[in-house]
């Protein structure tokens, strides 16, 4: 006989709740990442904010391993429905994927297994046969490499498509070569452009990019300011961000 | 020529001893204790009535089985169907009966298993207006539910391992009108115009993919859909009698419904019927 499971799915049906998991809200950090809010006064106290970034930003690869090892499937999940096109049938479907990878850990890990080098359990959700563009699951000590750089991240995770991007959230710790870089919340958007981080200071937040050479411009309320280690300059009205 | 008279005479007197004789398909009568009919699409058998009761009838659709006989050589294969239906006669001119059914079907092989449950239930009233004429009307439920399993290898790369397990329910209700014309003793002419309410069809699943030695993916889904919620058919047949054998020959047009799973097909087209079965 079949599994009782499909079966007791069928039961639920016509439930308002369909039993299957939901994805976490990102509005937040959707309208986080349309604009900054806040103003810049200091830009040299945003120089040194820049500088913890870009440890974080070397540590993944500069946003080049994260994008092509797990998130091009949000990148076009698919052309989207015409809405205007009516459906032969009144289709109602939903569902979730889960996806368990165990990482691939570092050299010296002897052997590649759970228990070892970790794992990532994600989650995405599809409506009508389509995915609904985000990713959520938990990292539990997942060890990998880039480069010569063994990072570990564990924590929740969100991977989602933001615009043309894609959006990535940890709550929780990363670790390179036995630093640990977080051990909070950070939220970085990947584009074809380099990275945006997202950075809380007195009165709102301002959005950090850094571009695939390195280069890192503040995006604030009252202009957009490019950084080295040292300081930040404003750019002029009209300048590329 | 002296010949065909008397194919004449025998087949006129045949019509005529079959003149009282009730059509059962599609209608509220049964065969009678002991009488046996046998079809290409169903075969049935009289029996004893208890006495609340004026009529109790056996039978079984012939396809299934002819293909489950035909299949025989291939194992996994079952296919069993029978219908039960029983009437009164209410008052003298009015006849009432329900039918229950089941058909069960499996299909099984190494790496994957599936079946099918059809219940129909029927409940039919016929009134005999005139001589000639006789009135009806029924209301059918039947509801069906399939599903599947299996596992396996991919065949390419032997460590890509799947599973899956899915389900599939829907339902029908039909209601509809008939009208049967006696013409002759070996001619009837029928009418029938039904109404179809079609239910939604769910369906549910669940699947693991290995990806690769380091990945699994674990899909888990459910879909429901419903045609236009409301079809309609009519049907003209004319039911020849001729001694024993009884043909039926006609056209429907309109949502069609498929025989044994009582199923409505959502388009509407114009479709033969065809039945040959002799009733002795």
């Amino acid at each position: 006989m079949h599994k009782l499971a499909a079966t007791a799915i069928l039961v639920c049906l016509g439930c308002n709740n369909d039993g299957f998991p939901e994805p976490p809200d990102i509005t937040a950090l959707e309208h986080a990442y349309a604009a900054p809010t806040a103003s810049v006064n200091d830009p040299a106290q945003l120089g040194s904010l820049a500088t913890g970034l870009l440890a974080i930003d070397r540590a993944l690869g500069r946003g080049d391993t994260v994008i092509d090892g797990s998130a091009g499937v949000l990148v076009d999940p698919g052309a989207p429905s015409d809405p205007a096109k009516p459906l032969p049938f009144d289709l109602r479907g939903v569902g979730v994927a889960q996806i368990t990878h165990v990482c691939p850990g570092w050299a010296e890990h002897e052997a590649r297994r759970a228990d070892l080098t970790g794992q990532l359990e994600l989650s995405v959700r599809f409506e009508l046969g389509q995915l609904v563009p985000v990713l959520w699951g938990i990292a539990d000590r997942c060890a990998f490499q880039i480069e010569d750089r063994r990072v570990m991240v564990d924590g929740d995770l969100i991977v989602a498509k933001l615009g043309r991007g894609v959006l990535f959230a940890l709550t929780g710790a990363l670790v390179a070569d036995q630093e640990t870089l977080l051990d909070d919340e950070l939220d970085f958007v990947v584009h074809a452009g380099g990275v945006d981080y997202r950075r809380e200071i007195d009165g709102g937040h301002v959005l950090i990019t850094i571009d695939r050479r390195g280069g890192v411009i503040v995006h604030a309320v009252n202009g957009d300011f490019r950084c080295d280690l040292d300081r930040c300059t404003a750019i002029e009205p009209g300048g590329s961000r | 020529m002296r010949h065909l008279a008397i194919a004449a005479t025998i087949i006129a007197t045949t019509a005529t001893a079959q003149a009282e004789e009730r059509i059962i398909d599609g209608t509220a009568y049964t065969l009678d204790p002991g009488e046996v009919q046998i079809g290409f699409l169903r075969t049935g058998v009289g029996l004893p009535a208890p006495r609340y009761l004026s009529g109790l009838e056996l039978s079984t659709y012939s396809l299934p089985w002819a293909a489950f006989l035909a299949s025989s050589d291939v194992a996994g294969i079952a296919v069993v169907n029978a219908q039960l239906k029983a009437n009164r006669q209410v008052a003298p001119k009015w006849t009432v009966a329900l039918t229950v059914a089941a058909l069960y079907g499996r299909i099984s092989s190494d790496d994957a298993s599936g079946s099918l449950l059809v219940v129909p239930l029927e409940a039919h009233v016929n009134y005999q207006l005139h001589r000639r004429l006789t009135l009806g009307a029924l209301l059918q439920y039947t509801r069906v539910s399939a599903g599947g399993e299996g596992s396996g290898s991919d065949e390419m790369t032997e460590s890509d391992r799947y599973s899956f397990d899915a389900a599939l329910r829907t339902n029908n209700t039909h209601a509809g009108i008939t009208a049967e014309l006696r013409i002759a003793g070996w001619l009837a002419l029928i009418g029938e115009a039904r109404v179809t309410k079609f239910g939604r069809i769910a369906a549910a699943g669940e699947g693991t993919y290995e990806v690769d030695a380091n990945t699994t993916v674990e899909v888990m889904g459910e879909a429901s859909g419903a045609p236009p919620r409301w079809g309609a058919a009519v049907r003209g047949v004319l039911h020849w009698t001729l001694g024993p054998v009884n043909l039926r020959t006609g056209v429907s047009y309109g949502n069609y419904t498929m025989p044994m799973l009582n199923l409505a097909v959502p388009t509407k087209y114009v479709m033969p019927t065809l039945s040959l079965y002799v009733r002795l």
